[in-house]
């Protein structure tokens, strides 16, 4: 499983890791009882500092997203799966909420800003359809 | 495993490793200088430099150590890395110095190796026995021990290197004014000179390794920062040198200025130093080799400048390419394009400026010394010329050397006694083998041409084998081309064939000695004794005079030969019959007093006494002659002939016919007419010279005089006309020819034929070439009449074989017979 | 827990400059600390300092445990050193260089160092002079770290070398860290830095500015793009617990970097008189550097003189 992390993009590198592990769960492409890397194999693939991998590691723990199990590792909780689409819900309506203050603040007035969301949704729901069908 | 012996381990591979190119380079010197000194005959040059030969290789692994080490590892830096590991620094320091002074041992060892094999074993000042050897031993390890100071104390290899030199004449100091303290008046034996010399430097080994140890452990401990006064508050820095000057304008026009101002620039005071060092030391020079004074204070502070001056032409030379001009750096040149042989010319012109210079300062020098009236004068100045060729051979060969090998320290070591040893090697061609002059000049050429040639491959910094490839094929040439013509004439000189060498050495085997000790003949004479005890006046004088008799007798001792009751010399035992060795001196004062009496008898027929005595003088030189026909020696044999042609001359005198029949008369026409026995002594004579000559027996102690002779010829006299080296080398070949010219005269006059051919064959070989045959003494014309004894006649061989008086001498015989009844 | 490595007010002065002026910092074990700093800010004397090459001129200093001026080799004993460039013995081979250097250490520290250099597949019999930069990079970090020390000092071991190598690097620090040993690294490739430092230390002219764990330092440094209607209106100061690291004008827009910045002063400044607009952004590790080094993000060198004068009086020379 691939991760990427940007240093400079503002976003703190823990909270990369973690929320790209959310939106794998969330993809279904880490599966419940899946084993995640160790700490230091993270930190090896991604050349981060495994302090960092820890701290991600450590606040996934604490989310519930995932458990350690002794002499196995970090594996995906079961209930995993909807927590981490509700999580990935709420990230992505604070991404909205970003773009929408920035909307605002630029001097667009609300109407303009819906239609411009309508737009959108609806050029890029007709691609999405094509490819990719809504998870269950 | 214990660690401290796995760290020593470690350290001591290290310094081993670092230490090998040195001692390889250095064996490479010494076996580059024993191949040309054992090719060099002349005496001259053994007593003079073979026993210091060996002591190169102590002498300059002491000083080089040092900076190889110590010097080079800080330069590369590594003495950084090595000291980030868990290393005591006590440990760096002290594997070093061992490393280094057991290299040292190694060195002494090849040293004696090479001495031996040389055959010359000894060192200098070797009379003072062990003591002198133990010095330089004991002065080697206190060179070393200051070379290690001077690297860890020193930042700059070089400058450690120039500073080692004084430092290493520290115990000549000490005994010097140890002596003027407390020793003056009193005759120092060398012995204790020598003694007093190793204690001085056995107290300095111990003060200056404890110093250098502790230089050392400061230089690797942490460093302490710098002191507040040398901030740049402090008074010293209104007196330093300003920053350097504003950058002009515009770029010079020319690209070579570009260059000389770099070449300037880049050390300036390194510069200085050398230049200034270089025209003192022509100037010494034009001093020195005007006047004759040597001698005295002033004289000996000439030397030195002179000697200064010489190795810092050669350490100019040496800098042409190191610094600034090492490949590394000659890359910012070769980066931007310019060519080889623009940055070739641009690191000479400094230093062929400065000889230029020189040379004018030796001329200037020269000319103020010759005008002083005073001083005394040599008989052969050296032109500026001279000196100017002089300087450009040092230079030249140390700028090859500073090319060829990378590291500045070996370099600057090697540089000055490689410039030595090609300016010998020119001179001795040139004064010895004759080396044409414009040969000389292509040889004095060729180092540049050889740095030149391969100046664009040191710009590339490429591999290093070309570099290497060239110097050798260079030093080859160097070393070949002078002596090539000399060579080829010494090769070409004509011989005689093998299978006539092979004949000559079987004739000769078949031979037998006669033995080597031969007793010579003394002529004791009782004035001669009378002057040594001059102080006893109680002798009469004239009694004493009146008293000699000037018989053989009384004159002369001839080995075993005793005066018998008669008053007659014969052997004691006449079956052992011991050849004798001539002496002219002898021979002509015997044949003085015979003269005496055969002009007593020519005046009185009648006086008997007169006749009696002539009568013995004739047996006595009768027998001296059977004797000398005897001899081995070729020169005897000369000296039978002498004394045959007296006989011959005497017993043919129509006055002194009657006494042809008396017995010593018969004695001696029997050997006079013994014609085949002459020839068959001259033969053997010859042949066992020659043999004696191609393969002498082991020495004796009367050998020792025989060195220099061939038969109890003088050879040095012989050939007078060839160049001094080239005789050393063709001598072989002309004594065979002689040899076989000489049998055959000796065949031919035997079988009766023609001698002429033989003998002009012999003036050939033996006389001058500006001397015609008519004029030589082996032509007819300048036959003496009787007996000679000048110089040069007595070292001609052969001359008077079979001449008239040979013929005269067996007329004798066959008149005698006749006449008996 | 002990620190790794304590630093107390170190002076250093040299001929005609002040190399470090009083500097203080400690490290914990088990982490990575980065110090950044300009070419000639004196990172590398207090690197020396630290292994022992040189002597403060007042101070402390301990590295395990140990003052390394007093006690110098048992601080290398436990220490593995990567300086900038090192000066390898060149005619020696790699395989020769571990041999030497593994009669100084403990046993282990051979099969360890051929290890690694197998991992890095260098050749044991080439000579070190015929390797390439990153090959002998990697032949010295191997040597380093042979013994297993509990402090890996790097001194811009990667100036120069390709991001292979580069990354290998990164990749044995992480390693060491990951081990609860302690990597100090004095870098300039910030970009590495700003993923595997744990802390940062920014040393600008002898002092260190800052010294914080690099999350708090990018969580607190903001860059305020502050849009005015007049370049000559003045903003209201921001005043402690914030402070401005760099401030320039450039045509009506006004930009700031600064530290601990809260949302209050946000909306403080944005409801100023003449102020049309004001935004964030939160800052790079380099250009976090660059601000506290330069004071500004893309003047020149100017920034000593501009720092007397403010931004206003800098217009109006531009202006007239």
């Amino acid at each position: 499983m691939f991760f990427t992390v940007d240093p400079s993009n503002g976003v703190a590198i823990y909270a990369q890791i973690v929320r790209q592990i959310k939106f794998a769960i969330a993809e279904q492409t880490l599966r419940p009882g899946q084993l995640l890397p160790s700490v230091r194999q993270l930190a090896t693939q991604l050349a981060v500092n495994p302090n960092t991998v820890a701290r991600a590691y450590l606040e996934l723990q604490s989310d519930g997203i995932t458990e350690t199990l002794r002499g196995r590792g970090v594996v995906v909780c079961k209930g995993a799966l909807d927590r981490c689409r509700k999580q990935r819900k709420s990230i992505i309506a604070g991404r909205v909420e970003s773009v929408l203050t920035e909307a605002l603040q630029g001097g667009l007035t609300a109407d303009e800003i819906r239609g411009i969301v309508e737009q959108q949704l609806g050029s890029l729901a007709d691609s999405m359809s094509k490819t990719s069908s809504p998870p269950d | 495993m214990n660690p401290m012996s796995s760290s020593l381990r470690g350290l001591a591979w290290k310094e081993t490793r670092q230490v090998v190119p040195l001692v390889i380079m250095l064996l490479g010197v010494a076996v580059l200088l024993f191949v040309l000194w054992s090719t060099m005959s002349a005496a001259q040059t053994m007593a003079n430099f073979g026993h210091y030969i060996p002591l190169v290789l102590p002498a300059l692994f002491a000083a080089g150590v040092g900076a190889i080490l110590v010097g080079q590892e800080k330069e590369n830096r590594t003495m950084d890395w090595c000291s980030s590991l868990p290393i005591s620094p006590s440990l760096i320091v002290l594997v070093k110095l061992a490393v280094a002074i057991i290299g040292l041992l190694v060195m002494w060892v090849c040293c004696a190796l090479i001495g031996s094999l040389a055959g010359n074993s000894r060192l200098p000042g070797h009379e003072a026995g062990v003591a002198n050897s133990l010095y330089w031993f004991t002065h080697s390890i206190f060179i070393l021990c200051c070379g290690f100071y001077t690297a860890w104390r020193m930042k700059n290899t070089f400058a450690s290197l120039i500073v080692l030199i004084p430092l290493a004449a520290l115990p000549y100091l000490a005994t010097s004014i140890y002596y003027s303290l407390f020793m003056t008046g009193r005759h120092v034996s060398l012995q204790e000179s020598a003694w007093l010399l190793t204690l001085a430097s056995a107290i300095g080994i111990i003060v200056m390794a404890w110093m250098g140890y502790r230089a050392g452990i400061r230089d690797l401990s942490p460093a302490r920062p710098e002191l507040e006064a040398t901030g740049p508050g402090h008074w010293l820095a209104a007196w330093r040198p300003a920053h350097s000057l504003p950058v002009p304008e515009t770029p010079f026009r020319y690209p070579l200025s570009s260059l000389i101002w770099q070449s300037i620039h880049h050390n300036r005071m390194t510069l200085t130093l050398l230049i200034l060092a270089m025209l003192s030391g022509a100037f010494a020079f034009g001093y020195m080799a005007v006047s004759s004074q040597s001698s005295d204070e002033f004289g000996m502070v000439m030397v030195c400048t002179f000697v200064a001056g010489a190795i810092a032409t050669s350490w100019l030379g040496v800098f042409v390419f190191h610094g600034d001009g090492s490949a590394s750096r000659l890359r910012f040149l070769a980066d931007r394009g310019v060519s080889p042989t623009r940055a070739w010319i641009g690191r000479h012109l400094i230093g062929l400026s400065a000889i230029a210079v020189a040379m004018i300062a030796f001329l200037i020098s020269s000319f103020l010394t010759l005008r002083n009236p005073a001083d005394n004068r040599v008989d052969v100045v050296p032109s500026m010329a001279m000196v100017g060729a002089g300087l450009w051979v040092i230079y030249a060969v140390s700028q090859a050397t500073s090319q060829w090998i990378r590291i500045l320290a070996a370099s600057a070591f090697i540089a000055p006694i490689l410039s030595g040893v090609a300016l010998y090697w020119l001179g001795a061609a040139a004064i010895s083998s004759n080396a044409p002059f414009w040969l000389l000049a292509v040889c004095c050429l060729l180092p540049m041409l050889a740095t030149w040639l391969m100046m664009r491959r040191f710009m590339d910094n490429s591999a290093k084998w070309p570099i290497w490839a060239c110097g050798v094929v260079t030093t080859v040439l160097f070393l070949v081309l002078p002596i090539l013509p000399f060579a080829i004439d010494v090769a070409s000189f004509p011989g005689i064939t093998p299978s006539a060498r092979a004949s000559l050495a079987a004739n000769s085997k078949k031979l037998s000695s006669t033995g080597n000790a031969q007793p010579m003949m003394r002529a004791s004479v009782p004035l001669e004794y009378l002057q040594q005890t001059q102080h006893k006046t109680d002798i009469n004088l004239t009694e004493l005079v009146a008293s000699q008799r000037f018989l053989p007798e009384d004159y002369l001792e001839i080995g075993d030969i005793a005066p018998d009751d008669t008053g007659v010399l014969r052997a004691s035992n006449p079956d052992n019959r011991r050849p004798l060795r001539a002496d002219r001196y002898i021979l002509s004062r015997s044949i003085e007093f015979a003269n005496y009496f055969r002009y007593l008898v020519t005046q009185n027929p009648e006086d008997s006494d007169a006749v009696e005595s002539l009568g013995k003088w004739i047996d006595a030189l009768t027998e001296i002659a059977v004797r000398l026909r005897r001899s081995d020696r070729w020169y005897d044999q000369h000296a039978a002939d002498n004394v045959e042609i007296w006989l011959t001359q005497t017993l043919s005198r129509q006055d002194l016919m009657e006494l042809r029949s008396r017995d010593f008369s018969q004695r001696a026409i029997a050997v006079l007419a013994d014609q085949a026995g002459r020839s068959a002594a001259r033969r053997r004579a010859v042949l066992l010279s020659w043999r004696r000559e191609m393969d002498p027996p082991p020495m004796e102690h009367d050998r020792a005089k025989d060195l220099d002779m061939f038969g109890g010829f003088r050879e040095n006299d012989w050939f007078l006309w060839y160049p001094q080296e080239k005789v050393h080398w063709i001598q072989d070949r002309l004594l065979d020819r002689l040899c076989v010219a000489a049998l055959q005269l000796i065949d031919a006059a035997e079988n009766g034929q023609d001698t002429l051919p033989m003998r002009r064959e012999l003036h050939e070989l033996m006389d001058d070439p500006s001397i015609p045959f008519a004029n030589s003494w082996y032509g007819e014309r300048l036959q003496p009449r009787g007996v000679s004894y000048g110089n040069q006649f007595w070292n001609s061989p052969a001359v008077r074989w079979y001449r008239d008086w040979e013929n005269q001498a067996k007329e004798l015989a066959s008149s005698s017979e006749s006449e008996e009844p | 827990m002990t620190s790794v490595i304590t630093a107390e007010q170190l002076t250093m002065r040299f001929r005609g400059c002040d190399a470090l002026r009083g500097v203080d910092f400690t490290i914990e074990p088990g982490s990575v600390f980065a110090l950044l700093g300009e070419n000639g800010a004196g990172k590398t004397t207090m690197i020396r300092i630290m292994t022992g090459f040189q002597k403060p001129t007042s101070g402390q200093c301990t590295v395990c445990g140990l003052d390394p001026t007093r006690h110098p080799l048992e601080v290398r004993r436990r220490v593995g050193y990567v300086s900038d460039s090192p000066a390898l013995y060149d005619w020696m081979s790699v395989g020769e260089i571990g041999w030497f250097t593994a009669s100084f250490f403990p046993k282990g520290f051979l099969e360890y160092y051929r290890e690694s250099i197998r991992r890095y597949e260098i050749p044991e019999d080439r000579k070190i002079r015929h390797l390439s930069k990153g090959q002998r990079a990697k032949v010295a970090l191997s040597l380093a770290l042979a013994h297993d020390p509990e402090l890996l000092i790097l001194d811009e071991p990667t100036s120069g070398l390709d991001p292979m190598v580069r990354r290998d690097f990164l990749e044995s620090m992480i390693d060491r860290a990951a081990s609860g040993r302690t990597v100090f690294l004095s870098s300039h490739q910030i970009s590495e830095v700003e993923r595997v430092a744990d802390t940062i230390a920014i040393l600008h002219e002898g002092k260190l500015r800052i010294v914080a764990p690099l999350n708090e330092l990018k969580q607190s440094m903001t860059e305020l793009t502050v849009s005015l209607d007049d370049p000559l209106v003045a903003i209201p100061t921001i005043d402690t617990p914030a402070e401005v690291m760099c401030d320039e004008l450039l045509g009506r827009q006004r930009r700031l970097v600064v530290r601990d910045f809260t949302p209050e002063m946000h909306t403080k400044l944005a409801s100023a008189t003449g102020v049309t607009g004001v935004s964030e952004r939160p800052l790079s590790l380099e250009e976090i550097f660059i601000a506290c080094t330069k004071g500004s993000l893309s003047r020149p060198a100017s920034a000593p003189e501009s720092a007397d004068e403010t931004p206003q009086e800098t217009a109006m020379e531009a202006a007239s």
